[in-house]
């Protein structure tokens, strides 16, 4: 048995609003971070992998998807640097001792995220405004970039789990390069490959909404034209790209989903059985979250099957909210494994509250002020490119 | 201190908070200062666009064409490194100074959290902005710019109150009150200096830009060229004319003891780390002169000799400014991280007094009761020191013996300038006589045997 360390302490400093509202920032910027941070960790594979059963054939629903969605992965993963902020400022301040601590004693990976992060990042670029001149060669780029996103979630996931295990501390401690890992951990891997199915179902979810997004075009009336040729469609029925894409979309998340109820089942078995056992009836709020999760994620994959077979719009709204729905409720139930292992040694709910009022109120006016103003740009952008959403 | 050390062998862990640091610096001030810029330029493209004589008009294509492509040049470093590097100062800071940065989040959450609404109106609009070139009226895309220079700003407004609060928390210290610590003494100096700074970057990376139309091209774009590179000069006239004032408002809030530590750091020049800081204040007064005297000379009134090579040098050299004004910044806040309350090795200043009647070890987390001395060694020194690299404790312990080095750390342990004169320079070291000794027998082993003495 190793030696626990005495807990780091917080700062004699009151927090500056009610626990409750730091958490609930915690756990919503973290699903607003989780979906587009999805889609830039294993994009580049699912878009690589389309590029080359498209192959030579420039026209092919596959070769398109592929490069469209490569195009978009910049985006998405500054969306994902952005919302990243929140959780990573909240869990800062709200589990600081344990997060500080285990941050610090792998240092040396940790620091080399910001590197790791800037490359790969420059890689979607690099893909994006040279892949006429990279031709063959242009979706290893595209690889390269998913290959060093896997890099920091791995980083990211050892660090999430050893900031939970202080009694792996001491003996980390030893050495200040913080070069050390604790790699013999059983949660890292299922937790990791958790993370990368579940990712490359929110991308598939990403290619449906991209179907869908072009079936409301009225300025794209082409993408919803049925097309009769194998060597476009890749299969021996018409087929209009919009549909294609909601099939194609809805394929990919019924798959891997399916796989996911397996490694969901290895990850919630790797966890210590009382830990387990919070989902199991121990701990009301994450027994509902995972109940509540489990019956929207059936649902979205009945949807799921209707949309792969009919390539219906319907099928496909309802299998994203269900999904997302999911993918909430499974943020809430992280939420409480952390909660229940880190109680044990320090409970953020009992540091001392001096409210600023003055400073929540600008954060709330200006909260709502940031979601209209991103509202008018989105309607901004959404007009400027009405006339050629297929590029 | 509260958490156990993370160090670069033979550097230390400041140096990564360092050169994260001064790389953000230079492309965030570049975000801000590149958004007023993108505000004006685009406004006057749109005015002469609207004019009657066709010398403007021709102008105003030719700096739409411009804007378009120093926009991807502005996208591309902001959006990516400037953005990556932002965050990374998060990660740096946290594996340095931990407990300093916990004080600032604990403090400031709300602070950080606005900060992030601002950040992402930015990030959002200047992907907008960029995408939707041609694609939308005119009117509506210097509108976009104009959006995001509001937008960056404010994010400079906020980011401010949490920097100088370090070097200068004013009332904070006494009434923990955030307003206090946030419009603090070096509040509005340091805003209007750095908003003076980014406008002359944002001159500096247009710099770069102008520098790349091709002049063999045609008359036409060597005219332009020459045009460019003056009107980009141009930004460097706010700061050359009013920031020596701000300058020196600046200073006169900073704290006497920060302005006695430089002019020792003067006169005495040649020892220790505060003749360095005297000469990183110079060098960095020398550059940003030169800097201002060959944009005069250069681009102002010889635009047509003015290579892309000299722009790179401007851009190095206004890299070497940021890495040392910004260098002095922190060296000025020595031994703090928030200035009287919590020393740079994590230790409140509240707290000297119990440690040294307690022990260290009751206060540490991390104490090692096998190997006193490489705890407090790593706990209390190494935030800065190195063994034998960066500060190397070996070089700084010189010819001193166990008796030497003990009496020289007991005058560390004084909280009285008077007795221990390095109280300016670095925390004072905590703990009790045996504590100490276990440092002292520790520190002994450092030094090389010397044979066949």
């Amino acid at each position: 048995m190793n030696e626990i360390v005495s807990i780091p302490s917080y700062q004699p400093i009151p927090f500056p609003a009610p626990f409750v509202v730091l958490e609930v920032l915690l756990i919503l910027g973290f699903f607003l971070h989780l979906i587009p941070m999805n889609i830039s960790l294993v994009g580049g594979f699912v878009s690589a992998i389309c590029l080359f059963i498209g192959g030579e054939n420039a026209d092919s629903f596959y070769s398109r998807i592929g490069k469209q969605l490569a195009f978009s992965l910049p985006i998405f993963t500054s969306f994902a640097i952005t919302q990243g902020i929140v959780p990573l400022l909240f869990i800062q301040l709200l589990y600081g001792p344990m997060f500080y601590t285990s941050s610090i004693l792998m240092g040396s990976y940790w620091i080399s995220i910001v590197l790791i992060l800037v490359i790969a990042y420059y890689l979607l670029y690099i893909y994006k405004f040279n892949f006429k001149k990279l031709g063959a060669f242009a979706p290893w780029l595209l690889i390269a970039a998913s290959f060093l996103f896997l890099v920091i979630a791995y980083i990211f996931t050892h660090n999430m789990t050893l900031m939970l295990q202080p009694e792996k501390w001491l003996e980390l401690s030893k050495s200040t390069t913080g070069l050390a890992l604790s790699n013999a951990e059983p949660q890292i891997l299922p937790r990791l490959l958790h993370t990368i199915i579940g990712s490359i179902a929110v991308t598939g979810l990403t290619i449906g909404c991209f179907g869908l997004y072009l079936k409301t075009r009225k300025n794209a009336p082409e993408a919803t034209l049925e097309v009769n040729d194998p060597l476009i469609t890749g299969s021996d029925n018409p087929e209009s790209y919009s549909t294609w894409l909601i099939k194609f979309g809805s394929t990919i998340y019924l798959v891997l989903t399916f796989i996911q109820f397996l490694s969901g089942v290895w990850f919630l078995l790797s966890l210590p059985r009382e830990v387990m056992l919070i989902y199991m009836g121990k701990h009301l709020p994450a027994t509902i979250s995972f109940g509540l999760s489990f019956f929207t994620a059936i649902v979205s994959l009945i949807m799921a099957l209707f949309a792969v077979l009919k390539g219906s719009k319907f099928a496909f709204v309802m299998t994203l909210i269900n999904a997302l729905l999911t993918i909430l409720g499974m943020v809430f139930m992280r939420h409480y494994l952390r909660v229940v292992e880190t109680i044990k040694y320090i409970d953020p709910a009992k540091v001392a509250v001096k409210i600023q009022w003055d400073w929540l109120f600008i954060f709330a006016v200006l909260a709502v002020l940031l979601i209209v103003y991103l509202g008018w740009l989105v309607k901004v952008a959404h007009n400027a490119f009405d006339k050629d959403v297929l590029n | 201190m509260n958490y156990p050390l993370w160090s670069i062998p033979g550097l230390g862990g400041s140096w990564a908070v360092g050169l994260i640091s001064v790389i953000h610096v230079f492309i965030s001030h570049f975000a801000v200062g590149g958004g007023i810029f993108f505000a004006v330029t685009e406004y006057l493209a749109l005015k002469r666009s609207e004019s009657n004589d066709l010398t403007l008009r021709h102008n105003s294509e030719m700096l739409y064409a411009y804007l378009r492509k120093h926009s991807k040049f502005f996208m591309m470093v902001t959006t990516v490194a400037g953005a990556v590097t932002g965050v990374g100062i998060w990660f740096s800071i946290s594996l340095v100074s931990p407990d300093g940065t916990a004080s600032l989040i604990q403090t400031y959450s709300l602070g950080w959290a606005t900060e992030y609404l601002f950040f992402v109106a930015e990030i959002a609009t200047v992907l907008v902005y960029f995408y939707t070139w041609d694609k939308v009226s005119k009117e509506l895309h210097l509108a976009l710019a104009q959006w995001y220079a509001v937008l960056s700003v404010f994010t400079l407004i906020i980011i401010n109150g949490i920097l100088s609060f370090m070097l200068t928390p004013g009332g904070w210290i006494e009434s923990k009150a955030w307003y206090e610590g946030f419009f603090n003494p070096t509040y509005w100096p340091s805003l209007i200096l750095r908003l003076l700074v980014m406008l002359a970057i944002a001159g500096m990376y247009s710099l770069i830009t102008s520098a790349r139309l091709k002049a063999s091209e045609s008359e036409d774009v060597a005219n332009f060229r020459a045009y460019m590179l003056k009107y980009s000069s141009k930004w460097f006239i706010p700061v050359f004319l009013i920031g020596p004032i701000v300058g020196f408002w600046f200073f006169s809030q900073v704290p006497q003891a920060v302005i006695t530590n430089i002019f020792t750091g003067i006169q005495s020049s040649g020892v220790g780390n505060f003749s360095i800081l005297a000469r990183a204040i110079y060098l960095s007064l020398i550059l940003s002169g030169t800097v201002l005297v060959f944009a005069l000379v250069g681009p102002y009134l010889n635009p047509r000799g003015f290579s892309f090579g000299s722009a790179v040098a401007f851009l190095v050299c206004g890299l070497g400014v940021t890495s040392m004004s910004e260098w002095s910044r922190e060296m000025l806040r020595k031994p703090y991280v928030i200035y009287n309350y919590m020393y740079s090795n994590g230790i409140r200043k509240a707290d000297l007094e119990t440690i040294n009647k307690d022990s260290f070890a009751a206060f540490s987390k991390w104490e090692d009761p096998d190997n006193i001395g490489v705890s407090m060694f790593r706990q209390q020194c190494m935030i800065c020191h190195t063994t034998d690299g960066y500060r190397s404790m070996k070089k700084l312990l010189g010819e001193r013996d166990l008796e030497g080095i003990k009496t020289f750390l007991l005058m560390m342990r004084e909280t009285d300038p008077e007795k221990n004169s390095y109280l300016n320079i670095m925390p004072p070291l905590v703990g009790t006589d045996k504590e100490v000794e276990a440092l002292a027998e520790y520190l002994i082993t450092l030094k090389p045997v010397k044979l066949g003495v």
